[in-house]
């Protein structure tokens, strides 16, 4: 606890914000990154945390460290973030794979799987963009739920307001339509 | 859901391949799809290239972070804690 009783002063409050700024940005900043989509929001959810830190700070007891104060209110950034995301879009319910097939059930022309070249393509800088833009690509609810699910976020499913048979569903498209992005700007190209 | 027939759409072999990640499928599905992707190179296709896109989000996880980004993000902060 490194924490002085009675901080008055304002410039006390900024020196001792500040310092933070220099200590904690890196952990918050990676968390951040693995959880919202695109380096642009996890800056603004770091930076709009820092600044509530600085204007809540009264509220900072030094009953907890820095650190897990300084997170508590990430994470509820966070979720303020998907809260907003999630009014400003109607979930999309309807079935898009059903369209890359016929009435009988068989995949139709276009929509047929392609083979794709795998081998060390990881490792290739050109497709990781591919890669990471299709991710980032995703309809905000489906980018959050791969997020959820691979980069261990430490939400459940349920504290964002979703059901398990929801957030399941949600993965399903989100993993359709990210193997589609990647068949027509990568696969199909090389 | 097929409620027990072995013989499946590939639309119906997608779902249960896609399902196969989430809530999982029961013996009879499994069968179902396995019969279904001896025959259908297409759906075998699909089958391993969501396997393989597990596997590649999984690897996600060890992204690094650009320091030089970080230090340019850490200015801006200061800057707005100083005008607040």
């Amino acid at each position: 606890m490194e924490i002085v009783p009675e901080i008055n002063s304002e410039s006390e409050k900024r020196r001792i914000v500040t310092e933070w700024v220099d200590k904690y940005s890196n952990d918050l900043f990676v968390f951040a990154l693995k959880r919202v989509s695109g380096t642009e929001t996890a800056r603004d959810v770091v930076q709009t945390t820092f600044l509530s830190a600085f204007n809540s700070f009264e509220k900072f007891e030094g009953r907890s460290s820095p650190k897990s104060w300084l997170m508590s209110i990430l994470k509820n950034k966070i979720v303020d973030h998907y809260r907003k995301a999630y009014q400003q879009r109607e979930v999309e319910l309807t079935d898009t794979t059903a369209s890359d097939f016929n009435e009988q059930g068989h995949w139709t022309g276009p929509n047929m799987p392609t083979d794709w070249e795998t081998t060390n393509v990881l490792d290739n800088p050109e497709f990781r963009k591919v890669f990471y833009g299709c991710i980032d690509a995703l309809p905000d609810q489906w980018n959050r739920v791969i997020k959820i699910k691979y980069l261990e976020a430490e939400h459940e499913p349920e504290e964002l307001g979703l059901t398990r048979t929801n957030y399941w569903k949600m993965l399903e498209r989100a993993r359709r339509q990210l193997r589609k992005c990647l068949e027509i700007n990568w696969f199909k190209q090389n | 859901m097929a409620s027990g027939k072995l013989n499946i759409s590939c639309l119906e072999a997608v779902n249960f391949i896609d399902r196969k990640h989430t809530s999982g499928l029961n013996i009879r599905e499994k069968l179902a799809l396995r019969i279904h992707k001896g025959i259908c190179k297409y759906c075998l296709r699909y089958d391993r290239q969501q396997e393989w896109i597990n596997e590649a989000l999984n690897r996600l996880n060890d992204q690094n972070v650009d320091t030089s980004e970080l230090e340019d993000l850490k200015k801006k902060i200061k800057e707005a804690i100083l005008h607040n």
